[in-house]
């Protein structure tokens, strides 16, 4: 245990200024780009709803490419290991159990998701206070929007991915977020042992998660009886469960070296 | 420095998770945080305090169930777990009617009426179920006269009725038929499978007869029969007689007439033979029909030609159906609170114990908010009025946030092209009653 810990603080030494930059990025950002969008708002002009501000001012495609700078930045960790002092040696040889070395990489990973993600929530926060203060600031007041934080929060489709409230609903978004670290560390694990066979499983994930985020991201235009996405849910946990599993094999194997 | 980084990884971890679930906490404990409370603006609140009104005020992601109990407002907010399509629903002359979680639709040919029903979905939109036909006899009086167009009295769903499992039907006729009509307990087969029935085992029923003698003559406002209500475990036949309203109620079982009520001075507009400056008020003939089954009351409001611009008046007639049918209630109501919404309105009455509740909700005029230039996005009002003894008593709205969906639309000038609407995006208010 005390080995994990050790490992898991090493490797988020290496995370801690790039994941500063980011959050400070996701948090201040948006506030920037809404500012740059409000600025043609008045009381003779069409205000659109915060949320729809928010994606139009780009926010929404700055979290996109902050998480693939995360999911980019976790590859190089990964594959640092390899390069110069091929450190992955030293870390095989380490008098620690293999899973610690896994799970160490892993769970930093996840952390530096989770800190984004937190981030982006702020930037929402904040954004959304300086859009509440810009609309009141004219109009005796008649554009601003009672509870408003809370209706963006639940009328956006990418607030709700992001902050979910229902039950079914975070846990699919619980299952994204764990498909995403698991499966991406297991695609980088098989190609370093060269099992190039595990790529398959990996596309059926990234299938199901486009799946599952296609779905969450235009709810109100399917048809059918609603539904709580649970199969899909548990097949993203069972996926991850298989990642980590077959990950841990291939690592404790040696077969990474 | 090098010792935080030797110590960052869980610290990080528990700051994010904690800030995550405290914006979580806060942001759905926000849920309750919008205005909903009743604003009295005539008497006094007591008026209410005998009934329940309960409803929702729902948009496509969350509703919000609100009760107003012994003149208290309680309200509590859900969040759909997936968004919902609108379940707006307010019959308009030709469109299906719904009775519990059913729509029917009346297609009228020449000889045949064929009855569609259909299943509303949790979404909104309904499935296609059942089919049943009706040949009625032939009723019509001379094909060659100019007016033999103009058959029935109302569109053919005023004659649609559902007690328990059962529809029953009537063909609204007008005037100009003659001969018998009749009351017919419907057969459904399944939709689509006409080819593979035999027709004989989904005939209809024949409940009771409807003479129809005061028409032949041609002379005379004659007889029409304006539609066929549930009440309770009876039917109510509304018809027009000579200048006056009648409601017969019908032993569903038996189809033996069990009483009968008639309003005089009841006068139809724009009939043939008439003047129409008898000074008597003329009511159009597509009345809303509001039954309270439990108290076995039935409640029909007819809309009044209106003298006054910008005022909608109509007249509610109250009628028991314990033992006969009685009179219980005629009240005279003049609204000018707003401009009748069409499109998502509510419209309710409600009588009991002496009172009669109405439930209401209007487009504000085109002053009240300027920045709205499209009518669909002109501030709504939703009052409640009670009156006794036809007087207006107490006049209260129902307050909530609801305007302010409209903010967006503000400023969207029709000039400078189209708007798009999607209820989802717009708090409406919808299963209202008064209980």
């Amino acid at each position: 245990m005390k080995g994990f810990y050790r490992l898991l603080n090493l490797e988020f030494a290496k995370w801690l200024a790039f994941i500063a930059t980011v959050c400070a990025v996701a948090i201040f950002a948006p506030p920037i780009m809404l500012h740059r969008q409000l600025k043609y708002f008045s009381e003779y002009a069409v205000n659109e709803r915060f949320e729809e501000v928010y994606a139009s001012s780009g926010s929404v495609l700055l979290f996109l490419i902050l998480f693939a700078l995360v999911c980019a930045f976790f590859l190089i960790t990964v594959y640092a290991d390899y390069w110069g002092s091929k450190s992955v040696y030293t870390y095989l040889t380490l008098p620690v159990r293999r899973e610690a070395l896994y799970f160490s990489k892993a769970a930093a990973l996840v952390i530096g998701l989770l800190l984004l993600l937190t981030a982006q929530l702020i930037g929402i926060r904040l954004g959304y206070s300086l859009y509440e203060s810009k609309v009141a600031g004219y109009g005796d007041g008649q554009f601003v929007m009672r509870n408003g934080y809370f209706l963006a929060m639940i009328r956006s489709e990418f607030f709700r991915l992001l902050l979910p409230l229902n039950l079914s609903r975070i846990l699919s978004s619980l299952g994204l977020l764990l498909v995403t670290a698991t499966g991406l560390y297991y695609g980088a694990l098989c190609e370093r042992s060269r099992k190039y066979s595990g790529f398959v499983v990996v596309a059926a994930a990234a299938w199901l998660g486009i799946r599952v985020l296609g779905y969450r991201l235009n709810e109100m235009s399917h048809y059918g009886e609603p539904t709580g996405l649970y199969m899909s849910t548990v097949l993203l946990f069972a996926l991850s469960g298989y990642f980590v599993w077959h990950g841990l094999r291939l690592v404790r194997r040696g077969a990474i070296a | 420095m090098d010792k935080i980084k030797r110590h960052a990884a869980l610290p990080a971890l528990a700051a994010a998770i904690a800030i995550l679930v405290a914006l979580a906490a806060s942001t759905y404990q926000a849920k309750d945080s919008g205005t909903f409370e009743v604003r009295d603006l005539l008497g006094s609140r007591e008026a209410i305090g005998d009934v329940v009104i309960r409803g929702e005020l729902r948009d496509g992601v969350h509703q919000t169930r609100f009760r107003i109990e012994e003149g208290r407002m309680r309200a509590d907010t859900e969040l759909f777990e997936q968004p919902k399509q609108a379940y707006l629903y307010r019959y308009v002359p030709g469109s299906p009617v719904r009775y519990g979680g059913m729509e029917y639709f009346v297609q009228n040919e020449s000889s045949m009426h064929t009855i569609t029903s259909r299943r509303i979905t949790e979404q909104g939109y309904s499935i296609p179920v059942g089919s049943a036909e009706v040949v009625p006899p032939p009723m019509r009086r001379d094909p060659e006269d100019s007016n033999d167009g103009v058959r029935l009295a109302n569109p053919p769903e005023y004659g649609l009725a559902r007690i328990g499992d059962s529809v029953y039907y009537t063909v609204p006729v007008s005037s100009r038929s003659i001969g018998s009509s009749a009351i017919y307990e419907l057969k459904f087969y399944q939709w689509g499978f006409r080819t593979g029935i035999d027709p004989q085992d989904y005939a209809h029923r024949k409940l009771a007869d409807i003479p129809l003698d005061a028409n032949e003559s041609g002379q005379g406002a004659g007889i029409e029969i304006l539609g066929l209500e549930a009440v309770g475990d009876r039917l109510a036949l509304i018809f027009a007689e000579n200048g006056a309203l009648h409601v017969r109620s019908y032993d569903v079982r038996t189809g033996e007439p069990l009483g009968e009520a008639t309003v005089p001075e009841f006068r139809l507009p724009a009939r043939e033979g008439d003047s129409g400056a008898s000074g008597v008020a003329s009511f159009y003939e597509s009345y809303e029909a509001y039954p309270d089954h439990e108290r076995s009351t039935l409640t029909l409001n007819f809309r009044r030609g209106s003298s006054v611009a910008n005022r909608i008046d109509m007249t509610a007639l109250s009628f028991g159906f314990s033992g006969g049918v009685k009179l219980a209630d005629r009240t005279d109501l003049s609204f000018s609170d707003g401009e009748e919404d069409t499109y998502s309105g509510i419209s309710l009455l409600s009588y009991r114990d002496g009172k009669l509740y109405a439930i209401r909700s209007y487009r504000g005029p085109e002053t009240e908010q300027p920045r709205a230039l499209f009518d669909i996005v002109r501030p709504k009002h939703l009052y409640a009025y009670v009156y006794e003894q036809s007087r207006l008593i107490y006049k209260g709205e129902i307050v909530t946030d609801w305007n302010e969906d409209n903010i967006r639309a503000y400023n969207q000038s029709p000039y400078q092209g189209s708007f798009g609407y999607d209820q989802t995006d717009y708090r409406y208010f919808t299963n209202i009653v008064v209980e």
